[in-house]
């Protein structure tokens, strides 16, 4: 199945593969060769955001990124206007208008507790300073938290290795081997909240092959008070006596897309399926639904979701896209909001948390996205990625808790007309040579 | 201010010193109350605003083939301040102009605050979700506040570019975090309530003697309880029509105490039991 799936990302969005191991071990740490890094970013998009100082940052192989930002009490970190320039693009190509987490859902086996970190809480609430040590060569920024009432040291703002963009051992002009081969980097900012014992690192990777990396680290320290019976617990003390209780950590992202500047853009769903025999292997066909209304909806094999520009096209006509690649999730099946994988719904200023969504606008519509996935046409449609990881814990897990992360990416597709990376010598490939 | 988030834990003598507290007092706590126990873990704490105001940007100056990303000096951005436009951080100045342009207009005579006063508690403010802002829009801000007279959300946008009012919005049944003066309340209704026993004992336990008697003795974190939004015993089925609100309870510059379990209803002050 893996070796399937590889397949299939491997003929549009190879990169999207290689970040792979990326997303789960922490780039951040990686001892990979040095991303070269280039000199901190001037002019151009600073007036972008207003009077707030954007992010902004040219990784070395020459794709930029840019995005303004600010902490929300409840929803923590949250980017927005993000846009991507690749290398030859003569302007920022614009992919969100926001994008942030939505919820993240704590109950525990035991069926004794609950936590609502971002509705109950807030990520923004609970955010904790960062310091030098936790974000080297990058950039701190303070902000006023207003529950704090105290400027915290929220952001983080750095780059990191990511290992192998590509590789390829080819011939020259002149006959001559050439090995082309190159590492990439990553723009990755963060912020950190600390809930009670755990301890969330909410993370965004913006890579210089175009792909977009959300993840949630969760580290810090079990539950100290929650032990459990055979079934809903694992010991993790000596013998078989103190069970850590098992539990989720249900997590939801909103991503509101501003593809090529406007909030009009299509949806589509991919499924391959199985269509007979040919001579040398099984015939696979791949079909398009478009998604024109709300949709909820489950992941399967070989499933996936685009979201199309109507506003832009790459130079080879095609239009432009981002893929939602998810990573391994178990959905929490226990709540409805939470029994569905992928939402899409049409924009409403009000809905912006997946559940316990208070905003007093939105009265008698529901509190959460399985209520608002009610049919609607979609002409501005927005994302909720659900990703769920059952926590089993183990003796590892004790003080401090290894960092575990759960996540998605979106990967473009026909963004650029080729990788925004083709070394120079590379750059007339395109497309089957007539 | 900790330099080192892994400093307060790695300490071997702080270590071996505060899982003897954890075992000794879990057990007080259990004795007593069953529930408030006592959790071996301190915390980073402290925040402030300092560092220069260079770009937000990464600013790392690596050399190529040297020791990699990550290496480079850190650069510091002080909180903005003052009056903003466009699309980032609502800064304190702005947060007390929202407020003050929210209550303007002033809240109908039944209204009442936490502690019952004529008015509405104020809850939080953020900037308004608007995917077509541009960088020279008008900031506008929601502020939130909760109307203990009607049990009530009440939610104000204003725009801070025109000092109105544009709206607002109300709704029962719905919960927002508690703001840092409810948590507190809360606390202190827990402290003097039976079901408040274990904390105390527990706290008294943890400070060698000490007497438990104000939230300020405490660092707190406040979540509020919503039985719309998930399970709970029939005891509590009206928090979330109600105003109610649990507790992470730490002793300040000390261990955790355990007291999720514990509701404490702010609408009619009293305190109830999850488990
Ligand atoms: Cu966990």
């Amino acid at each position: 199945m893996t070796h399937i799936l590889n397949a299939r990302r491997a003929l549009g969005a190879a990169s999207a593969l290689l970040l792979l191991p990326a997303l789960f071990t922490g780039a951040m740490t990686s001892s990979a060769a040095a991303a070269p890094d280039a000199a901190p970013d001037a002019a151009p998009d600073a007036a972008r955001c207003g009077t707030a100082r954007p992010i902004t940052k040219t990784l070395p192989s020459g794709t930029r990124w840019t995005m303004c930002w600010r902490i929300s009490g409840t929803k923590g970190l949250v980017l927005e206007k993000i846009a991507y320039q690749p290398k030859k693009e003569p302007k920022p190509v614009t992919v969100l208008a926001s994008a942030a987490l939505a919820q993240v859902n704590v109950p525990y086996d035991s069926g004794e507790v609950e936590y609502n970190d971002l509705s109950d809480i807030g990520f923004g609430n609970t955010a904790v300073d960062i310091s030098p040590s936790e974000c080297p060569g990058g950039a701190i920024s303070s902000v006023y938290i207003p529950q704090q009432e105290l400027n915290v040291k929220a952001l983080c703002v750095t780059t990191a290795p990511h290992g192998y963009a590509y590789r390829s051992d080819d011939y020259d002009a002149h006959g001559n081997p050439k090995k082309y081969t190159a590492q990439g980097s990553d723009l990755v900012v963060f912020s950190v909240s600390q809930l009670g014992w755990y301890e969330y690192v909410t993370q965004w990777n913006f890579s210089d092959d175009g792909t977009i990396t959300a993840k949630v680290g969760a580290t810090g320290d079990l539950s100290p008070n929650d032990y459990s019976g055979e079934g809903t617990g694992w010991p993790i003390g000596k013998g078989d006596h103190d069970r850590a209780t098992s539990h989720y950590h249900s997590v939801f992202w909103r991503l509101d897309f501003a593809l090529d500047g406007s909030s009009k853009a299509k949806v589509e769903q991919y499924d391959t399926a199985k269509a007979g025999l040919g001579t040398g292997s099984a015939i696979l066909k791949t079909t398009r639904t478009a998604v024109t209304k709300e949709l909820a909806a489950t992941s399967a094999l070989r499933r996936w979701w685009r979201v199309v520009s109507t506003a832009g096209k790459n130079t080879d006509q095609h239009p432009r896209s981002w893929e939602l690649v998810q990573q391994h999730s178990d959905h929490y099946d226990a709540h409805a909001y939470t029994s569905k994988d992928v939402y899409f719904t049409q924009y409403r200023a009000c809905e912006q948390l997946a559940s316990g969504n208070s905003d007093p606008a939105c009265a008698g519509r529901g509190t959460s996205v399985d209520r608002w996935t009610n049919g609607e046409t979609l002409t501005h449609p927005v994302m909720w990625v659900n990703v769920g990881f059952h926590h089993i814990p183990r003796d590892e897990d004790q003080t401090p808790m290894p960092m575990h992360w759960q996540g998605f990416q979106l990967a473009p597709r026909d963004v650029t007309a080729m990788s925004p990376l083709t070394p120079d010598a590379l750059a007339g490939n395109n497309g089957q040579a007539h | 201010m900790t330099e080192q988030g892994e400093d307060h834990r790695s300490g071997k003598q702080d270590g071996a010193r505060a899982r003897t507290l954890r075992r000794t007092l879990w057990g007080a706590g259990i004795a007593v109350a069953a529930t408030a126990a006592l959790i071996a873990v301190t915390v980073p704490r402290g925040a402030s605003a300092q560092g220069d105001n260079a770009t937000a940007g990464a600013t790392s100056t690596a050399a190529p083939g040297s020791s990699g990303a990550g290496t480079g000096p850190v650069t510091e951005n002080a909180a903005p301040q003052g009056p903003q436009t466009g699309i980032g951080p609502l800064t304190e100045a702005e947060v007390d102009r929202a407020k003050s342009i929210a209550l303007q207009e002033g809240t109908p005579r039944s209204f009442r605050t936490a502690a019952g006063k004529q008015g509405a508690e104020y809850l939080d403010a953020d900037l308004v979700d608007d995917p077509a802002a541009t960088a020279g829009t008008p900031r506008r801000v929601e502020v939130l506040f909760y109307d203990y007279g009607h049990d009530q959300l009440v939610k104000k946008t204003v725009n801070l570019g025109t000092g109105a009012v544009e709206r607002t919005d109300t709704a029962t049944g719905v919960q927002p975090p508690p703001s840092g003066d409810e948590t507190r309340q809360a606390a202190a209704l827990l402290i003097k309530d039976p079901l408040g026993q274990g904390l105390r004992t527990d706290f008294t336990a943890a400070t060698k003697g000490q007497t438990l008697t104000s939230p300020d003795q405490l660092r707190l974190r406040g979540l509020s309880f919503n039985t719309g939004e998930q399970s709970a015993p029939a005891g509590l089925d009206k928090c979330g029509a109600n105003r109610c609100v649990r507790l992470f309870t730490q002793v300040k510059n000390g261990p955790w105490i355990d007291t999720t379990d514990y509701v404490i209803d702010l609408s009619d002050h009293t305190v109830g039991r999850i488990n």
